[in-house]
C-alpha cells in the first residue's frame, strides 16, 4: 500500500470515527477500562512495593553487611579479625520492654542504634532530635499517642525507669510500630552475643572475598552474615499477575468490541462497497477497519492510563495508612506505559481482525446493494470449537496427571492454565452454532421473540463475540467457587477434631480466663484440666494384655465437672469411688488399668492397679484428656499436681465464630493465652464468592447491553416498518428483552462446563472429587438470563416517533 | 363516491422560532375511493411528510387530516398504531422487511400484532402473497429476495386485512423497470378494485399510472392534473 493509499485509509476511519460518534465512544471505554484498571492497579503496586534497595535499608540501613552472632565467642573483636583495615562497625540492638502507664502496661520495642551512622534509613527522625545518651529517647507516633507524650516530655519504661522524650521516629515500612530510639551507646553498651553488626566496607571491597573460616568456633562459624549485595540482587520484578490479568481483561474487551467493529462494518457496507467500485482493493477495505482500531486503540489506551493514573493519585492519600508504610509517589516508569498502550493497540487490533477480513470478502455488488452477506457457516467454528474443547481437555487430563506425579511441576500449571483457557475458547466458538440452531424453534414463538430469536442467530458471528465475553467472565466465577466448594468438602472429609464441637480448649493463664469465658458464654460445664505429676514424674495408663496393649499418656485429675465438660458426666460416680475414666477413641471391653510412673528415660519407676471405666468419645485425634483420675486417687498415687495450664468449657449448643471470637478475645486479654474450639472446616471466603459472582453478573449484564444496543442499533430500518405497520412501541422492547435472555442464558449455560473443566483437572491433580458451586450454577442459568432481561425491559426503549426515522425517509 | 382521505388546511412544521422549518403548508387535498393519486415534486418539497400525515406516522401541526373519516390529530398513539393495522398499508422505499422474517411472517405482522391467531394470519398472508404472485417465496427471507420481490412482499404486507388506504413512499425507486412496473400494475389493481392509494414518485411514467397527480413545490400544492393515460392492470 502506497503512502497515498495509507494517508486515504487513515481519513475514512478517522472520518468513520467521528460520524458514529457513539459507537467509537464505546470502543474507546471498553479499552478504556481493562487499560485504567492495569495502569492502575500498577501504579499503586509499583508505589506500595518496596524496591530491593528500599528492603536492604530497611534492614541495614547504609551498611554494606549485617552481622548476627550464631555461636557462643561471637564478639566484636573476633568480627574485626575478619574485617580488612577501614571497615567501620556499628552494633544495635533490638530488645523489648513494658511502657509503664496508668493501670496497664504496654509492650514496646527498644532500638539501639545511631540514625545518623551505618544505620541511616533504618528508623527516621520526624521531628525533634535523636537521643544522645542513655537518659534520652525518641519514640514512635504509636508510642506517643499511647503514653500521651510529646518532645520535651518523660515516659516510663519497666527495666529502665523514667527517660526524656526528645524526638519523635518513625520506621518508613512500619509506621505504626509501637518502639522507642535509645542512643547508639547502648547498643556499644551491651554485652557480647546480645547485639547485632551493621558493617561497612572499605570503598572496592568484594564482601564475599572475606575469609570466615578466620572466625570458627567449636561448633562452626561464629556468625552469620547477609550482604547487601544478597538483598539488592533480588531485582524489582514487575508482577506478572497483572500483566496476565491485564491480558485477560484485554481479550475479554476485544470480544466485546469485534461486536461492535461488526455492526461497524455493516453499517458501512455500502461505503466501503463504493470504495471498492472506485478501486479500492481488499486489503483497503481491511485497512480502513484496522485504521479504525488502531486509532480507536490508541484513544482509548492513552485515555485509560490518565484514568488510571488519576485513579492511582485518588487512592495515594490512604496507601500510607492502608500498607503501614511510606509508599512511593504513584508514577508509572514509560516500560509499564509502553505495555498499557500496546495491549491496548493489540486488544483493538484483534477486536478488528475479523471484521476487517469480513470486510474484505464482502462482494462489491452485494456491498453496494445494501444486503446482509451471507453469514459464515457454523458448522466451521463448531468444529474449531470442539476440537478446542478436545485440546483442552487433553491439555487438563495431561496437566492432572503430571502434577499427580510431581506436585511442584510448572508445566502442569501451564497445561491446566491452557486447558482452562482453551476449554473457555473452545466453548465459546462452538455458540456461533448452538445461536443458529434458534433459528428453527423461533417460528413457534410470539412475535417479538421470534425476530429477536431470528436476528440473534442470523448474527451469529458477532453474538459468538458476545457469548465467549460473557461465557469467559462466568466461567472463571464458575471455576472458583467449584474450587472453593471443592476444597471445602475434601476438607470436612479429612477434618479429625480433637474435641467435641460444643468444647472450647483454653491454654495459658486460664485460672482467670477459663471462668471469664465460661460466664461470657453461658457453659453448661467448665473445669480445668490440671497436668500430673512433675519434673520427673511421667504418669501413663495402659489396658490389655502385652498382645493388645492400649496407652492412655494424657492423663489429669478432675472431678464431675470435669467430667461434663468432658461428655463423661456418667462416669462421675466411678471416679467418686476411684476409678480411672478412660476416654478412648472407640469402646473397649475393659474393666481395670495399669497405671505406671516414669521417668524421664522411660524406666517404670512404680505400678499400681486401678479399676477403669470407659467412655468412648468418638475423637480420633488426641488433644484433651485420655483419662480422669480424681484428686484422691492422684494423691494415694503419690502424683503432684502442678501449676494449672489448661481448661475446658462445654457449652449447651455447637460452639459458633462468634463465640470462639468472643472466647479469643477474653483469652487475648490474659497474657499468652489462647482458646480454641473443633468447628467443622466450613467455607472461607464466601463474601468474596459474593463480591465475584457479584462483579461477573455486572459484567455479563453490560456486556449484553453492548449486546442488545449494537442489535438495535442495526435494526432502525425495522423498527421504522414496525411503527409503520402499527406495532405497539413496547415491541422493541420486548425484542430487546428476548435477545438479552437468549445471549445470556447461552453464555450462562455454556460457562458453567467452561468452569467446570479446569477444576476438574486441578482436583483431579490432588484425587479429590468436584463439588457443583450450586448458587453460582443457579445463577448462570436462572439469575443471568433474568436479571439480563429485565434489564433490558427497563433500560432499552421504546420504538420511537416517526420523526426519528426521517433520514430513512425516501 | 367516498372519499377516503381528507386533508382540510393540514400543515406540518418543525421547529419553533428562526429554526422552524415548514414542511407542508396548510393543504386541502381528498382522494377518493378506487383513486390512485400520484404525488410529485422535488426533494424537499413535503410529499413524504404528506404521505407520512395520512398514513398516521405523523400529526399535523394545523389543521385535520381524515382517514377513513377518522381524525388523526384527534387519535392518541393507540388509535393511531389501529389505524395503521386495519386502515392503512405503507411501502417504502427500500429495507421494507424485517430481515429476520420469512415473507410470509413478514406480510403476517399486522394481522398478529391485532391479535388474529397465528394459524388465520398466515392463511391470509399467504393469500396476499398470491395475490402479488409471490405464493412460492412464501418461506423465503428477504436477503433470499430480489428488490423487486421484496417491494410485492411489501405491497402483499400493506393490503393483508383487507386494509383499504395503500400508501407509496417511491416503492420503484430502487427497482429496474420491470420491477418497478409490476409494482405499479398491483398498485393500479388495488385501486381497481376500490382501495386508495396514494403514490409518492420522482417518475412520470408512474405517475402517469395515477388517475390524478398533484405537484408540491416548497411544502405547497402548485399543480394538480388528472391522468389521460390508462394503463390495464391486467
Amino acid at each position: 500500500m502506497n503512502n497515498a493509499g495509507t494517508r486515504a485509509i487513515l481519513r475514512i476511519a478517522r472520518r468513520g470515527i467521528g460520524r458514529s460518534r457513539w459507537r467509537s465512544a464505546l470502543v474507546a471505554v471498553l479499552i478504556l477500562l481493562p487499560v485504567a484498571a492495569m495502569v492502575g492497579a500498577t501504579a499503586v503496586l509499583v508505589a506500595i512495593t518496596p524496591t530491593a534497595e528500599q528492603s536492604a535499608t530497611q534492614q541495614m540501613g547504609r551498611a554494606d553487611m549485617i552481622v548476627n552472632p550464631s555461636a557462643e565467642g561471637a564478639t566484636t573483636a573476633a568480627l574485626r579479625k575478619v574485617l580488612p583495615a577501614g571497615s567501620r562497625i556499628e552494633p544495635f540492638l533490638y530488645t523489648g520492654d513494658q511502657l509503664v502507664l496508668t493501670g496497664i502496661e504496654a509492650s514496646v520495642t527498644l532500638r539501639s542504634l545511631d540514625p545518623a551512622g551505618l544505620a541511616r534509613g533504618m528508623v527516621t527522625v520526624v521531628s525533634g532530635r535523636a537521643p544522645t545518651n542513655p537518659e534520652e529517647v525518641a519514640v514512635s507516633r504509636s508510642v506517643a499517642g499511647l503514653a500521651g507524650v510529646g518532645i520535651g516530655d518523660r515516659i516510663t519504661l519497666k527495666g529502665l525507669g523514667r527517660l526524656t522524650v526528645v524526638g519523635l521516629v518513625e520506621d518508613r515500612f512500619a509506621l505504626t510500630s509501637r518502639f522507642v530510639l535509645q542512643d547508639g551507646s547502648v547498643a556499644r553498651a551491651a554485652p557480647d552475643g546480645a547485639v547485632s553488626w551493621l558493617v561497612g566496607l572499605p570503598s572496592g571491597t568484594d564482601p564475599a572475598s572475606l575469609d570466615w573460616s578466620r572466625a570458627s568456633g567449636p561448633k562452626g562459624s561464629l556468625f552469620s552474615v547477609t550482604t547487601r549485595g544478597e538483598r539488592v540482587s533480588s531485582a524489582d520484578q514487575a508482577s506478572p499477575t497483572i500483566v496476565v490479568l491485564g491480558g485477560l481483561a484485554m481479550v475479554e474487551a476485544a470480544l466485546v468490541a469485534s461486536a461492535a467493529f461488526a455492526v461497524s462494518v455493516r453499517r458501512r457496507q455500502r461505503e466501503l462497497g463504493l470504495l471498492a467500485a472506485a478501486g479500492a482493493a481488499p486489503r483497503h477495505l481491511a485497512g480502513t477497519v484496522l485504521a479504525e482500531g488502531l486509532l480507536l486503540g490508541m484513544l482509548g489506551s492513552l485515555a485509560g492510563i490518565l484514568v488510571g493514573l488519576a485513579g492511582a493519585e485518588g487512592i495515594s492519600p490512604w496507601l500510607d495508612q492502608l500498607t503501614d508504610r511510606r509508599t512511593a509517589p504513584i508514577g508509572l516508569s514509560p516500560t509499564w506505559i509502553g505495555v498499557a498502550v500496546g495491549l491496548g493497540v493489540l486488544a483493538s487490533l484483534l477486536a478488528a481482525l475479523v471484521p476487517a477480513w469480513t470486510a474484505a470478502r464482502v462482494p462489491v455488488i452485494t456491498a453496494l446493494s445494501g444486503r446482509r452477506p451471507p453469514s459464515a457457516p457454523a458448522h466451521r467454528t463448531l468444529a474449531l470449537g470442539i476440537a478446542l474443547i478436545g485440546i483442552a481437555f487433553g491439555l487438563t487430563l495431561g496437566g492432572a496427571a503430571l502434577r499427580l506425579k510431581d506436585n511442584q511441576g510448572a508445566l502442569s500449571i501451564l497445561m491446566l492454565l491452557g486447558g482452562a483457557v482453551g476449554g473457555t475458547l473452545g466453548f465459546g466458538a462452538c455458540s456461533p452454532w448452538l445461536l443458529e440452531r434458534l433459528e428453527r424453534p423461533a417460528r413457534h414463538l410470539p412475535l417479538a421473540s421470534r425476530i429477536a430469536l431470528r436476528d440473534t442467530a442470523r448474527a451469529r458471528s458477532r453474538n459468538g463475540a458476545i457469548v465467549t465475553a460473557i461465557l469467559a467472565s462466568f466461567a472463571a466465577t464458575v471455576a472458583l467457587a467449584a474450587f472453593m466448594v471443592s476444597a471445602q468438602a475434601s476438607a470436612l472429609a479429612h477434618w479429625q477434631p480433637y474435641m467435641q464441637s460444643d468444647q472450647i480448649y483454653l491454654q495459658g493463664n486460664v485460672n482467670q480466663a477459663g471462668p471469664d469465658v465460661a460466664r461470657a458464654l453461658g457453659a453448661v460445664a467448665a473445669a480445668p484440666i490440671p497436668g500430673l505429676g512433675g519434673a520427673d514424674q511421667f504418669p501413663r495408663l495402659t489396658t490389655g494384655s502385652a498382645a493388645a496393649r492400649q496407652e492412655f499418656n494424657n492423663v489429669t485429675a478432675g472431678d464431675a465437672e470435669l467430667l461434663k465438660a468432658l461428655h463423661a458426666e456418667g462416669a462421675a460416680a466411678d471416679l467418686q469411688r476411684g476409678s480411672v475414666v478412660l476416654l478412648p477413641e472407640k469402646p473397649l471391653d475393659v474393666s481395670s488399668a495399669t497405671f505406671e510412673v516414669t521417668d524421664a528415660q522411660g524406666t517404670v519407676m512404680d505400678t499400681t492397679g486401678l479399676r477403669a471405666r470407659v467412655v468412648a468419645t468418638g475423637l480420633a485425634t488426641v488433644g484433651l484428656p485420655q483419662a480422669v483420675v480424681s484428686a484422691d486417687t492422684a494423691r494415694r498415687l503419690g502424683l503432684g499436681v502442678p501449676e494449672n495450664h489448661r481448661y475446658l468449657v462445654r457449652l449447651s449448643r455447637d460452639v459458633t465464630d462468634a463465640d470462639l471470637a468472643k472466647a479469643g478475645a477474653i483469652a487475648g486479654s490474659y497474657p499468652d493465652t489462647l482458646a480454641d474450639a473443633a468447628i467443622p472446616p466450613h467455607l472461607a471466603g464466601e463474601g468474596f464468592r459474593i463480591v465475584i459472582l457479584v462483579a461477573s453478573l455486572l459484567l455479563a449484564l453490560s456486556v449484553t447491553g453492548v449486546a442488545v444496543a449494537l442489535g438495535e442499533a442495526e435494526s432502525r430500518p425495522e423498527q421504522r416498518s414496525l411503527l409503520a405497520l402499527g406495532a405497539p412501541p413496547q415491541l422493541r422492547r420486548r425484542v430487546a428483552a428476548a435477545r438479552a435472555a437468549c445471549i445470556a442464558f447461552l453464555a450462562g449455560a455454556l460457562a458453567i462446563p467452561a468452569g467446570l473443566l479446569p477444576v476438574w483437572g486441578l482436583l483431579a491433580s490432588r484425587q479429590a472429587p468436584v463439588v457443583v458451586p450450586v448458587p453460582e450454577v443457579l445463577a448462570a442459568l436462572v439469575l443471568l438470563p433474568l436479571l439480563a432481561t429485565v434489564g433490558a425491559l427497563v433500560l432499552s426503549r421504546p420504538i420511537p416517533t416517526w420523526s426519528a426515522f426521517r433520514d430513512l425517509a425516501s | 363516491m367516498t372519499t377516503l382521505v381528507q386533508l382540510d388546511g393540514a400543515a406540518r412544521w418543525f421547529g419553533s422560532g428562526h429554526t422552524e422549518v415548514v414542511a407542508l403548508h396548510p393543504t386541502d387535498l381528498q382522494v377518493a375511493a378506487g383513486e390512485l393519486l400520484a404525488v410529485m415534486g422535488p426533494s424537499g418539497s413535503g410529499k413524504t411528510t404528506l404521505l407520512s400525515l395520512v398514513g398516521g406516522l405523523d400529526r399535523p401541526s394545523r389543521g385535520r387530516v381524515l382517514v377513513d373519516g377518522q381524525d388523526i390529530g384527534a387519535l392518541n398513539a393507540n388509535g393511531l398504531a389501529v389505524l395503521r393495522r386495519r386502515t392503512v398499508g405503507y411501502v417504502f422505499q427500500d429495507l421494507n422487511l424485517i430481515a429476520g422474517l420469512t415473507a410470509r411472517e413478514n406480510v403476517a405482522i399486522p394481522l398478529e400484532l391485532d391479535g388474529r391467531r397465528p394459524r388465520e394470519s398466515r392463511r391470509a398472508a399467504h393469500a396476499a402473497l398470491a395475490s402479488v404472485g409471490l405464493a412460492s417465496l412464501a418461506d423465503r427471507f428477504p436477503d433470499d429476495l430480489s428488490g423487486g420481490e421484496q417491494q410485492r412482499v411489501a405491497i402483499a404486507r400493506a393490503l393483508v386485512g383487507g386494509r383499504r388506504i395503500l400508501l407509496a413512499d417511491e416503492p420503484t425507486g430502487a427497482l429496474d423497470s420491470i420491477a418497478g412496473e409490476s409494482v405499479m400494475r398491483l398498485l393500479r389493481t388495488h385501486c381497481n378494485e376500490g382501495g386508495t392509494g396514494i403514490l409518492v414518485t420522482h417518475d412520470a411514467a408512474h405517475a402517469a399510472w395515477a388517475d390524478r397527480v398533484v405537484f408540491l413545490r416548497d411544502g405547497r400544492i402548485v399543480d394538480e392534473a388528472r391522468s389521460t393515460a390508462r394503463h390495464d392492470a391486467a
